[in-house]
């Protein structure tokens, strides 16, 4: 092994060019808060990787006339004034192996988890791409189970969709994602978790969860913590991306969640002030829009030509005090396919997760649902709706028409029975039974506040004795009249035992 | 309308050529800079009209840069190889020793480096065999 080691060092030697070579150079004329400006490269690119003579590293990112402003990524404290930089001749990319799967990153694909690098011939991965084209993909029609019920039967996600996830802080947006991350398991996706400017502790709480349920064997967790430099947190999401990009070209199914592209959009303001680009709305820089859209807009399905692969990206935006109408949330609700909207009021009131239907939406809709899920859901929105418009007049139920009783009971037995425990996601035939037992009235005679503890039973007695309807509906997919026999059978032979 | 510092320049080089009284022109300039609150823009206009009144003299300012204190023969040979890495220019040397390079030398006009010092070397091996 020694002697392997030291004939290929020799041979890397004897084999190494050391000419000197004319190059271009620049002088640090300014340098702080993460960016310098230089004089001189007066060729070089537009996200060019910029070295400098201290080995510090940068990108290209303002050309001007005279100067050039380079976004610092490390070594920012050991940059001079008056010290050379040159180009490098290479765009920013990130180093990307089979063996990334299951080790926590930084936006530059180095290792923080204290692992060792990471194995395996890497491929260089460009941050910066040009999102496939029209002809290049197929539209989205595989579903993405979320494993929570409400998501899935009423905003279904598809493989290729890009759904945002959006509500004001501490309404259980990660919880969502994290959620669709742990149901992946046994489903052939590879995650990758964007924490974008979080505190390190939640992203180690979030890595050691993710561990715990063995979701970590197929997530990969890109980090720019809120200590990093704001330039990391910049990159990270295109990190991310270009990661999933590496595995979709395999004909692979990936899923992106970026948490959050608030945050980033900060990091981005941040940057492109210091480096005293004109202000726009509420300051942000003029192409913020661009900068979420060209990101997106590389999550896609690709057709059988194309390898067959997907990206499902899952944006997660905080709002502040409820308003989706402000600049960054607007913009990214006009670019993705669908939003999952999460209100603080309902989150109080114990519905968790606190998913407005009313307002939340999936473009994709029944076409990323298996035809067993859509027989269900079908009517359940149409039941929600009539209930959010008749819970007014709840108050007055001696007064209301057997019709109006009967709408608010079901919309009230729907709303506690699409409660969720979080890191608690469901299968989707587990998902399909619990909802058609719903939706065809198996539940009309149990109480409200009973139809939690009736679920939990329900599926314990379905896990234990009842494998044979849940075996049925993963198989066919479809509720089918012999399905449906089955099923309606465990469920009246189930209500037997609760009622006792 | 707000200028940049190298259009300032272009223009200072403008008023300088075939100025009778460079003096007199340096103080105006430098009382229009004051009046127009330019002074904190002076280092790079004065930075890049050195540079073009160089360029437009054929000449170029260059630091050459080694490890060491370099004797007259030396010099002489440095200068060489400064004219070839450089050709077509009337060249302005200044000798620096910058013991951190390690061994070799180093060129550096405004723009542009020729880089042969050991430091390099050693650094491109390191990240070559690190791969």
């Amino acid at each position: 092994m020694a002697n392997t080691l030291i004939d290929e060092l020799k041979r890397q030697i004897a084999d190494f060019d050391h000419a000197a070579k004319k190059e271009k150079i620049g002088r640090v004329m300014e340098t702080g808060d993460g960016v310098a400006r230089l004089s001189g490269l007066s060729d070089v690119a537009s996200s060019e990787i910029v070295e400098f003579e201290s080995g510090a590293v940068g990108v290209a990112q303002n050309l001007e006339e005279s100067e050039v402003g380079v976004m610092i990524l490390s070594g920012a404290e050991s940059v001079k004034e008056g010290e050379t930089a040159k180009a490098t001749g290479r765009l920013l990319s990130v180093p990307v192996s089979d063996a990334i799967v299951g080790r926590v990153v930084n936006a530059l694909g180095a290792p923080l988890d204290g692992r060792g690098e990471i194995a395996g011939e890497r491929k260089l991965m460009p941050m910066e791409k040009i999102a496939p084209g029209v002809i290049t993909r197929e539209s989205v029609h595989e579903p993405l189970q979320t494993g929570i019920k409400a998501i899935d039967a009423l905003i279904p996600i598809g493989r290729g969709q890009r759904e945002l996830i959006i509500g004001d802080r501490q309404t259980g947006k990660t919880a969502v994602a994290i959620d669709t991350i742990v149901n992946q398991k046994g489903q052939d996706v590879i995650c990758i978790y964007v924490a974008i400017g979080q505190k390190e502790s939640k992203v180690a709480r979030i890595i050691g969860e993710l561990a715990k349920r063995g979701a970590m064997d197929y997530t990969v967790v890109v980090s720019a913590g809120a200590s990093e430099p704001a330039a990391l947190s910049f990159l990270a999401p295109y990190a991310g991306c270009a990661i999933g990009e590496y595995f979709m070209e395999q004909g692979k199914d990936v899923l992106v969640v970026y948490d959050d592209l608030s945050k980033h959009a900060w990091a981005y303001r941040q940057i492109a002030l210091i480096l005293r680009r004109p202000p726009g709305r509420e300051a942000y820089p003029g192409d913020v829009f661009y900068v979420h859209s060209r990101l997106l807009e590389r999550s896609a399905k690709m057709d059988r030509n194309h390898g067959g692969g997907s990206i499902t990206a899952l944006p997660i935006i905080e709002t502040q005090a409820g308003d989706v109408s402000a600049y960054i949330p607007t913009n990214v609700i006009s670019i993705t396919d669908g939003q999952i909207y999460l209100e603080s009021d309902l989150f109080y009131k114990g519905i968790r997760p606190a998913l407005n239907v009313g307002l939340s939406v999936s473009r994709v809709g029944s076409a990323a649902q298996i035809k067993a899920m859509k027989q269900v859901a079908g009517t359940l929105r149409l039941d929600l709706a009539q209930f959010r418009e008749l819970e007014a007049f709840a108050q007055f139920g001696s007064d209301l028409d057997e019709g109006t009783k009967r709408l608010i009971d079901r919309g009230r037995r729907a709303v506690e029975l699409l409660k969720q425990p979080q890191y608690a996601p469901l299968v989707v035939e587990e998902e399909v039974a619990v909802l058609y037992a719903l939706s065809r009235g198996h539940l009309d005679a149990v109480p409200t506040e009973k139809i939690r503890e009736w679920e939990e039973e329900f599926l314990s007695f379905l896990r234990a004795e009842g494998g044979d309807a849940l075996d049925a509906i993963r198989e066919k997919k479809e509720l089918s009249e012999e399905v449906e026999k089955v099923l309606k059978g465990r469920v009246e032979e189930f209500n037997k035992r609760f009622a006792m | 309308m707000r200028l940049t510092a190298s259009q300032y320049a272009k223009a200072l080089l403008a008023l300088s050529a075939g100025a009778e009284d460079p003096k007199r022109v340096a103080s105006s300039f430098l009382s229009y800079a004051r009046k127009n609150r330019l002074t904190k823009k002076l280092p790079d206009i004065l930075r890049i009209f050195e540079g073009l009144s160089e360029a437009k003299a054929g000449k170029l300012s260059l630091s050459i840069e080694t490890a060491r204190s370099a004797d007259a023969a030396e010099r002489e040979a440095l200068g060489r190889l400064a004219e070839a890495s450089f050709p077509g220019k009337k060249l302005l040397l200044r000798y620096v020793v910058n013991a951190d390079l390690v061994g070799g030398v180093r060129m550096l006009s405004s723009d542009e480096m020729v880089d042969a010092t050991a430091k390099r070397r050693l650094r491109e091996l390191e990240s070559r065999i690190k791969g």
